[in-house]
């Protein structure tokens, strides 16, 4: 009889292969995702402490590509004085991942 | 030629009856007059279908803001409005699939929706943003 493992995600998430696939994953998000934001003039407003403007971190539950522009969220999702650019989801749908936010 | 995705949408969401009922204008932009509700679309990219060698199927990425205006926010029905602005434009892209001023178009895929108010505003403009994938073709 099949039983389903309800752990299972939690389970892959704890191998290193499939850790060590999405840090691979997410560095190439964030390759793209720099690459559009400079070109759209980024950073707007430079965060003084960060390791540089996209950057990539594990956390316990995958792998998390952050936008460390304090302008970031105007540039990704535009505002009343300028368009919406998407860096982060374009970075996405540029490598071939399929897009799904939560 | 493949279609134009912005045109199509806009068009489309313009005369739907959800849409209408809500009073809401669609473009590209901040309309002239912001006491109504509005949705400014945007197409984000436009990748063609990965599995064919030709430009024919494509996978537009749209960017929709659905702004409450300011007469919902002097009657404190902000919220509420961005909220079913949003929702009519969701149950409109989602019942989408059919030809569409000569293209073939499926049924969105709502990939987002989080709110985020627009703070260029003063006060701040409540705001819905959906992103969607609208595949597309020449019919």
């Amino acid at each position: 009889m099949f039983v389903p493992n309800r752990n299972l995600d939690a389970e892959l998430m704890r191998q290193p292969g499939m850790r060590s696939a999405l840090l691979r994953a997410g560095r190439e998000v964030a390759r793209e995702a720099e690459r559009i934001a400079r070109a759209e003039g980024e950073p707007w407003m430079e965060r003084a402490d960060a390791e540089g403007l996209i950057v990539v971190d594990e956390t316990d539950d995958g792998v998390r590509v952050t936008n460390t522009d304090h302008g970031g969220h105007l540039v990704e999702w535009g505002s009343k004085n300028n368009p919406p650019h998407a860096p982060l989801r374009r970075a996405v749908q540029a490598v071939g991942l399929p897009f799904q936010e939560h | 030629m493949i279609p134009d995705a912005e045109a199509i949408v806009g068009r489309y969401l313009r005369t739907h009856p959800l849409i209408v009922a809500v009073g809401a204008s669609v473009g590209p932009g901040i309309p002239d007059r912001t006491a109504a509700p509005w949705v400014k679309l945007v197409q984000l990219n436009g990748p063609s279908d990965r599995d064919v060698d030709v430009d024919h199927i494509v996978r537009f990425m749209l960017q929709l803001d659905c702004y409450c205006g300011r007469a919902a926010q002097a009657a404190a029905r902000d919220q509420a409005t961005a909220s079913l602005l949003a929702r009519s434009v969701r149950e409109a892209l989602t019942s989408m699939a059919g030809v569409h001023d000569g293209a073939a178009v499926g049924n969105a895929q709502i990939v987002s929706d989080p709110r985020v108010p627009d703070t260029r505003f003063e006060p701040a403009m409540e705001r819905r943003i959906i992103t969607a994938i609208v595949v597309m073709h020449p019919a």
